[in-house]
């Protein structure tokens, strides 16, 4: 027994690895003779399902032969990261740009190029696509992610109630403040208060039309020059959002609404407009809404008549690590995707497109009205594209974005004022600045 | 050696076998990955890069500097204090009620109490956030019955945590009750009758019999409980609040997770969770050592 016993752990521990051993070169071998005939797909499954990408991956597999695998969850970024750091990085993910892990790649410069691999397709997309910080994002011109889905963000009204009373649409800040108490039992405006970030949706293009020169103060504030917060555009901006306070144009309670709370409140008519994306169609489908309710939707009011008004464009992204194991694959993939036969089958299964010239046609015969109002909103005089987004930064112990937008949560409920979130945004910004020119 | 081997028979060898196995696993599974943590906390790392720099206590330094992560720390301390503290109230006076009561109904209280327990904290977490709504909410609504407008609950830094930590003892409470109650019915009964006889109160019975009798009990459950919420406050957040308004709820796990996987500042975040390690383990021993059989 006393020899059978540690000879018995021995063999077990000698089997145990060989075992190991045999199976880790098994797998070895499967993936070094199945390189080029191989794809694995990794996406996001959100609002808009699987069901597109198993369709894709199908298609895909059945036109070139190559063996496609969908890996698909409302929790792809932690199965992402662990697939990277166990060194089986997908070949292709669809995940946002402004998810945590897509940053970290920007930041850490762990994406494919996809520059000349969009090359031959780059003029079906909108005029500026590729020039956008979350395709773009070192300011290069070179490409590292491509949109999937082209959202606009905005200021929702309820058309309807809009026309049968009579009350037209503001254009400008005045205009829309004197709309305070245009309808009665219904506050001016609500937000999706727990969540601040979805001030962006408006905010964006309040920066850019609070001044003249308003976008080239954008593109400063969103790479943390700490100079643009004595921008007097950006300090312009920050006393509409203290108006709104001071004024009590909100509608009661909405600082303790999570996105459906407040969303679910605007529908209803309790408030006269909502900031959000074009998802909030689909996202709200199945959600109470008040008698004859017909979304409309506006870009941010101007400082003054005439001005430039702005739109916010959002995508979904897709992009390539550059630890992938099947790049050109991968790369096949994605211009496989950008067919019109499968841009097609896209509006069908998910009611989004990318930014395409002819995208509001295709997408037409599959949407509510709402979504098709929201993408023609670019088509009319003296409205503007926007892609804003805030540089991701590496390594501070404070979030710069989320900083930035919690700030504005707390100027729109009366927190803080306009000077002190100023004077508590620049150690952030200088901070994050000198990260970035690291 | 040749002077040992004579002395390991079996029964030693088993001791060592049964005793190593343990060992060995408390080490894979405790230590190992402790030790890990306080290792990754010395470095800056984004948790995907395969460049990782060393900073030393540096993160350790910046981390009580940080006046978030300070108050994440209050937040917390709040939250367990004031959670344990109702629960455990709470929890003992519904079992003694319902132990000494002899109600026939204490079958149904007794399930209806426990009932929470088996719900999913993020089931809870939804509920509340909808008790809570500050116009639909059935909280303010009820207030409002009553001429008084409720405040808004999740969306004020004055009342978040405590709203939260309403969630939290709602969630426990039937819980620690079954305990208590199984802990009540072993109390001899004689002695209850010896006191009615010496003319003792029921308060008098209640602080001289039965929390002396239930106090080891009362010492484990704080433990559990301290180290149950610390978890639970992280789930509780996350779905409620969000750690809003302005970071008004923010609690340490909250703090760390959104370092880690939000901001991508790995090293800090694993500099955060030995902190909270240390913290927890701090907090069982403070409650067991402050709990100490005395005479009562």
């Amino acid at each position: 027994m006393r020899k059978c016993v540690p000879s018995f752990v021995l063999c077990a521990i000698l089997a145990f690895s060989a075992t190991s051993m045999a199976f880790a070169n098994g797998e070895k071998d499967v993936a070094e003779s199945s390189a080029t005939s191989e794809l694995k797909i990794s996406v996001f499954q959100g609002g808009f399902g699987r069901e597109y990408w198993d369709l894709m991956a199908e298609r895909f597999q059945e036109q070139t032969g190559i063996q496609t695998t969908v890996e698909a969850s409302p929790n792809i970024a932690e199965m992402i990261r662990t697939d990277i750091l166990s060194g089986n990085a997908p070949d292709f993910v669809f995940l946002q740009a402004n998810e945590a892990v897509t940053k970290t790649l920007m930041a850490d410069r762990q994406l494919v190029d996809l520059t000349d691999t969009i090359a031959p397709i780059k003029d079906k997309f909108v005029d500026g696509t590729f020039s956008m910080k979350s395709i773009a994002p070192y300011g290069d011109g070179r490409v590292y992610l491509t949109p999937f889905v082209s959202s606009t963000m905005g200021l929702w009204y309820n058309k309807t109630h809009f026309e049968e009373n009579g009350i037209a649409t503001p254009a400008t800040w005045d205009e829309f403040f004197a709309l305070d108490g245009a309808s009665a039992e219904r506050a001016l405006f609500t937000y999706q208060g727990i969540y601040p970030g979805y001030l962006q949706c408006f905010l964006y293009s309040v920066f850019a039309a609070s001044s003249e020169n308003g976008k080239g103060m954008l593109d400063r504030l969103t790479s943390y020059d700490p100079t643009t917060l004595d921008d007097p555009g950006f300090r312009n901006a920050l006393a509409l959002l203290e108006k709104m306070n001071s004024e009590d144009l909100l509608l009661k309670g909405t600082v303790g609404m999570d996105h459906t709370m407040s969303q679910s409140e605007f529908l209803k008519g309790s408030a006269l407009f909502i900031p959000c994306g074009s998802w909030i169609v689909n996202e709200m489908a199945d959600a109470p809404k008040e008698d004859g309710f017909a979304y409309g939707m506006l870009p941010a009011p101007s400082l003054k008549p005439g001005m430039d008004r702005y739109i916010s464009t959002k995508f979904e992204e897709m992009y390539i690590p550059s630890t992938a194991k099947n790049i050109e694959n991968a790369k096949k993939f994605l211009l496989f995707l950008y067919e019109e036969e499968n841009l097609i089958e896209q509006a069908k299964l998910t009611q989004g497109l990318p930014p395409m010239k002819n995208a509001v046609e295709l997408i037409e015969p599959y949407v509510d009205p709402g979504v098709t109002a929201s993408l023609r909103i670019l088509e009319e005089d003296g409205v503007m594209p926007l892609g804003a987004t805030f540089t991701p930064v590496n390594g501070m112990a404070t979030n710069p974005e989320d900083y930035f937008w919690e700030q504005m949560g707390a100027i729109i409920t009366g927190v803080k004022s306009p000077q002190k979130v100023v004077d508590e945004l620049r150690p952030v910004f200088e901070e994050a600045q000198s990260l970035l020119a690291e | 050696m040749t002077s040992l081997k004579p002395k390991l028979g079996t029964r030693q060898l088993f001791i060592v076998f049964g005793l190593g196995i343990p060992l060995v696993v408390y080490c894979l599974f405790v230590v190992g990955p402790t030790l890990s943590i306080f290792l990754e906390s010395l470095f800056r790392w984004n948790g995907l890069s395969p460049n990782k720099k060393f900073v030393g206590l540096k993160n350790y330094t910046d981390l009580f500097g940080n006046p978030m992560f300070l108050s994440a720390i209050s937040h917390t301390v709040f939250l367990l204090l004031v959670s344990t503290a109702v629960t455990m109230g709470i929890a003992i006076f519904f079992a003694v009620t319902l132990v000494q009561s002899r109600l026939p109904e204490r079958g149904i209280f007794r399930v209806m109490f426990f009932f929470p327990n088996v719900l999913s904290v993020v089931v809870i977490g939804i509920i509340f956030r909808y008790v809570y709504a500050p116009n639909t909410g059935i909280l303010n609504s009820a207030l409002e019955a009553f001429g008084i407008e409720g405040p808004i609950w999740l969306g004020d830094a004055r009342t978040v945590l405590w709203a939260i930590s309403g969630a939290m003892v709602w969630q426990a409470m039937g819980y620690y009750m079954l305990i208590y109650m199984a802990g009540l019915d072993d109390i001899p009964p004689s002695l209850y009758e010896a006191a009615d006889l010496d003319g003792a109160s029921k308060f008098r019975q209640f602080i001289h019999i039965t929390i002396p009798m239930l106090w080891d009990i009362i010492r484990v459950t704080l433990v559990f409980y301290i180290i149950s919420s610390l978890n639970l406050s992280f789930t509780f957040v996350r779905i409620m609040t969000d750690a809003g308004p302005n970071k008004a709820s923010e609690v340490l796990l909250t703090f760390m997770y959104d370092q880690a996987f939000e901001n991508g500042n790995f090293g800090y975040a694993m500099a955060a969770a030995f902190v909270i390690f240390v913290l927890s383990f701090g907090l069982a021993l403070l409650s067991d050592k402050l709990t100490e059989r005395k005479d009562f």
